[in-house]
């Protein structure tokens, strides 16, 4: 059901459009309505200024839904230099000392079923099971964690730095809590 | 044949005064945005932000009580970690463990071959334990302290007393946060200024001249026994059309009109009638043709002619079409036909915070504000206010349409205890809707608890209740509280509105000292307030 794309005479093309296209295509994926994805496929097909605000509205509609990846310049028409999320190294000097703490939680015990998870994985998932911070069934541990900030309960700054690298943002075994998919 | 007096009128024409509306502050909307519509998470981040919220205004509170106390108690922070044998006090989220309550594992295991059983009025039985919960876990309360205390559950409370030897936790004494800090005590309403133009009508004294907010609540436009002569009235009287001289300058001192639920009726179902002939008629044309449209139309109709000169603010009900959970979204506007143009008339959620202002001293605005269009001037500190410095004395009037008052009703024992004495409880417990979500259906809330009361409303008003009732709660204060903003004194005047179909009253409330009239609507004849003479 997809309709012939529009050509235009004069083809412009901005600065940083890569960037752009790359961005502008991610919400089309996420998109199920077919015609929806049906009016960015239109609009992409050309860079014209007038297309731009039409693009806008589209954006903001889209916006509406959940977007899997967290990346802050998608909202901008503006070419914007696409911050990296840094990757996550498992084994990194600075979540030693939350292991510790976590391993104090945990009863200072070596956890059973726990063969292939690292350090990062025992951090995360007494992060989840803490009371103090709350359920944590239904939530990610990003909407959590901002959660706790916000109720001035200090929750560690590592989780938060965890949960923005760039697998800590996709992964679903970082992103979400230790009982997604179970319950 | 004499010629009758001449009707007096008064020399110069009456005017509405006008109060300005302001903003609500920001975390006491209970609207909700589009992207906390989300459902996935659990109904407990409700308790645990509850308790976050409230639990250091307890711990003040019980400190404060219970720290002189012989036997020198501690306070125990997680309530599993209380030792036997020593005087100690908790604090937690109070659970009421009812048989009677409705249970959804009864639902499902029931006989399904015969019907439902109907829902209980009660859910108070002997059989109740009281428990006291937090994040770590929960522990049963006994005590003769707790019979006549009135609890449900959700309250956040503390409780003074010893863990006996079967694990029970023995209460000695029980404490609320108490009444929530309300900045805008100590500001006095500005009185009416005597103009030349206030004539002395008989009767009228200074009290009069002041500015007065009308509540009503239970319309039920299209019920079965509908008042209708009564709305019209009602319209008429809010208009300034009805009655003599002295009425009409009464009316003229009302300054908005606050419905609170229930405009519409619930929908006549064929079913209801219980009787063969509309069925067999609805089975003839295909269709329900107990439905018609005049309901809407009709209500439509009054509230454009209220809205013409009055402000108007309309909250859902439990028989509005809106969402049965709270907090309710505001009606749509469109529905209303003719009041949609006006500004003046919003519709609210349910339940809401209205803030008003006195209007601000150039005349114009006054008149403005009546006019269709015109959009209530917000408190923007213009320059023609008088004292920039002086904070600016507000009201601020809490409404709701009676749905959290009737579901607590349903877990005390009647006698002891009123609807009036669950409305002020409320008050100190600082929750306007504590058994949700336990037996009150309620939107899945992640960040924060909106019925939590984080400033003691001036005006707090139930709809759609069996009686009317009025009270003025108020508090001292406490100069020896931590925290400086509890300390100040603070009062506010509960008003339960009974249904305008069964009593024909509407309430005014003075804005300057809180006190009440109540106008009552009858047409001889008709049953709803008049009587059947």
């Amino acid at each position: 059901m997809k309709q012939a794309k529009l050509v235009f005479s004069s083809k412009r093309t901005a600065s940083g459009t890569a960037a752009k296209k790359a961005t502008r295509k991610q919400p089309a994926r996420a998109s199920s309505s077919p015609t929806s994805s049906e009016a960015i496929v239109i609009s992409e097909s050309s860079d014209d200024e007038i297309d731009v605000p039409i693009v806008k509205k589209r954006r903001l509609a889209l916006k509406a839904q959940p977007v899997l990846k967290k990346d802050e310049d998608s909202d901008s028409e503006r070419p914007e230099e696409v911050r990296e999320k840094e990757t996550l190294n498992v084994s990194d000097k600075r979540w030693r000392k939350l292991y510790g703490e976590a391993r104090s939680k945990m009863g200072d015990i070596e956890p059973v079923h726990a063969k292939g998870q690292t350090m990062v994985n025992h951090i995360l998932r007494v992060f989840d099971l803490s009371y103090e911070y709350g359920p944590c069934v239904g939530v990610s541990r990003l909407d959590r964690w901002e959660r706790a900030q916000a109720l001035g309960l200090s929750p560690p700054p590592e989780v938060k730095e965890i949960l923005l690298t760039k697998e800590g943002s996709t992964d679903t075994q970082y992103t979400q809590s230790v009982f997604h998919g179970e319950v | 044949m004499a010629v009758a007096d001449p009707l007096p009128t008064p020399s110069a024409p009456l005017t509405r005064p006008g109060t300005t509306l302001l903003a609500p502050p920001e975390d006491a909307s209970f609207l909700i945005k589009s992207t906390d519509k989300s459902y996935k998470h659990q109904y407990s981040n409700i308790y645990f932000v509850r308790l976050r919220a409230l639990r250091q205004h307890v711990e003040q509170r019980a400190k404060r009580r219970w720290g002189e106390v012989a036997g020198s108690p501690i306070f125990v922070p997680r309530v599993l970690d209380v030792e036997k044998g020593q005087l100690c006090f908790i604090i937690g989220t109070v659970y009421m463990d009812m048989p009677l309550k409705p249970n959804v594992l009864e639902d499902i295991a029931r006989d399904r071959s015969i019907p439902a059983p109907p829902p209980r009025e009660k859910y108070h039985s002997e059989n109740d334990n009281v428990m006291l919960e937090d994040e770590s876990g929960r522990i049963c309360l006994v005590g003769e302290r707790l019979d006549n205390a009135g609890l449900v559950t959700g309250v956040i409370m503390g409780a003074l007393g010893i863990e006996t030897n079967n694990g029970d936790f023995e209460v000695v004494d029980i404490c609320f946060p108490g009444l929530a800090p309300q900045p805008s005590a100590g500001l006095a309403w500005p009185a009416p200024k005597k103009s030349d133009e206030s004539m002395d009508v008989d009767g009228q004294s200074s009290a009069g001249a002041d500015e007065w907010v009308a509540l009503v609540s239970g319309l039920e436009v299209g019920a079965a026994n509908a008042a209708e002569g009564q709305v019209q009235l009602l319209a008429e009287y809010l208009a300034g059309e009805a009655g003599g001289l002295s009425d009409q300058s009464q009316s003229a001192r009302i300054s908005r009109l606050i419905i609170a639920g229930n405009s519409l009726g619930p929908i006549q179902t064929s079913a209801s009638t219980s009787t063969a002939e509309p069925e067999r008629k609805s089975r003839k044309y295909g269709h329900d043709t107990s439905f018609t449209p005049h309901p809407t139309q009709n209500l439509a109709a009054r509230l454009t002619d209220i809205s013409r000169s009055i402000p108007v603010h309309l909250l859902p009900g439990p028989s509005d079409p809106a969402a049965t959970i709270l907090p309710q979204q505001p009606l749509p506007r469109a529905m209303f036909g003719g009041a949609a143009h006006y500004a003046t008339f919003k519709c609210e959620s349910n339940p809401t915070y209205i803030c008003v202002a006195p209007a601000h001293e150039p005349a114009t605005s006054s008149s403005r504000a009546s006019q269709p269009g015109a959009s209530t001037s917000k408190a923007k500190i213009n320059g023609t206010s008088a004292h920039p410095d002086k904070p600016e004395p507000t009201r601020s009037i809490l409404v709701h349409s009676g749905q959290p008052v009737d579901d607590m009703f349903k877990y005390v024992s009647t006698p002891p205890t009123t609807r009036m004495k669950l409305a002020e409880s409320t008050l100190r417990w600082r929750h306007v809707a504590p058994t949700a979500p336990d037996t009150l259906w309620c939107h899945p809330f992640f960040l924060k608890d909106p019925f939590v009361m984080a400033q003691t409303p001036d005006i707090y008003v139930v709809g759609n209740q069996p009686g009317f009732a009025t009270k003025l709660v108020e508090d001292d204060g406490d100069e020896g509280l931590e925290d400086e903003t509890e300390r100040s004194p603070k009062r506010c005047r509960i008003v339960l509105l009974p249904r305008f179909r069964e009593s024909g009253l509407l309430v005014l409330v003075n804005l300057r000292t809180l006190e009440i009239r109540r106008v009552q609507f009858a047409v001889e004849g008709m049953s709803a307030g008049g009587g059947d003479s």
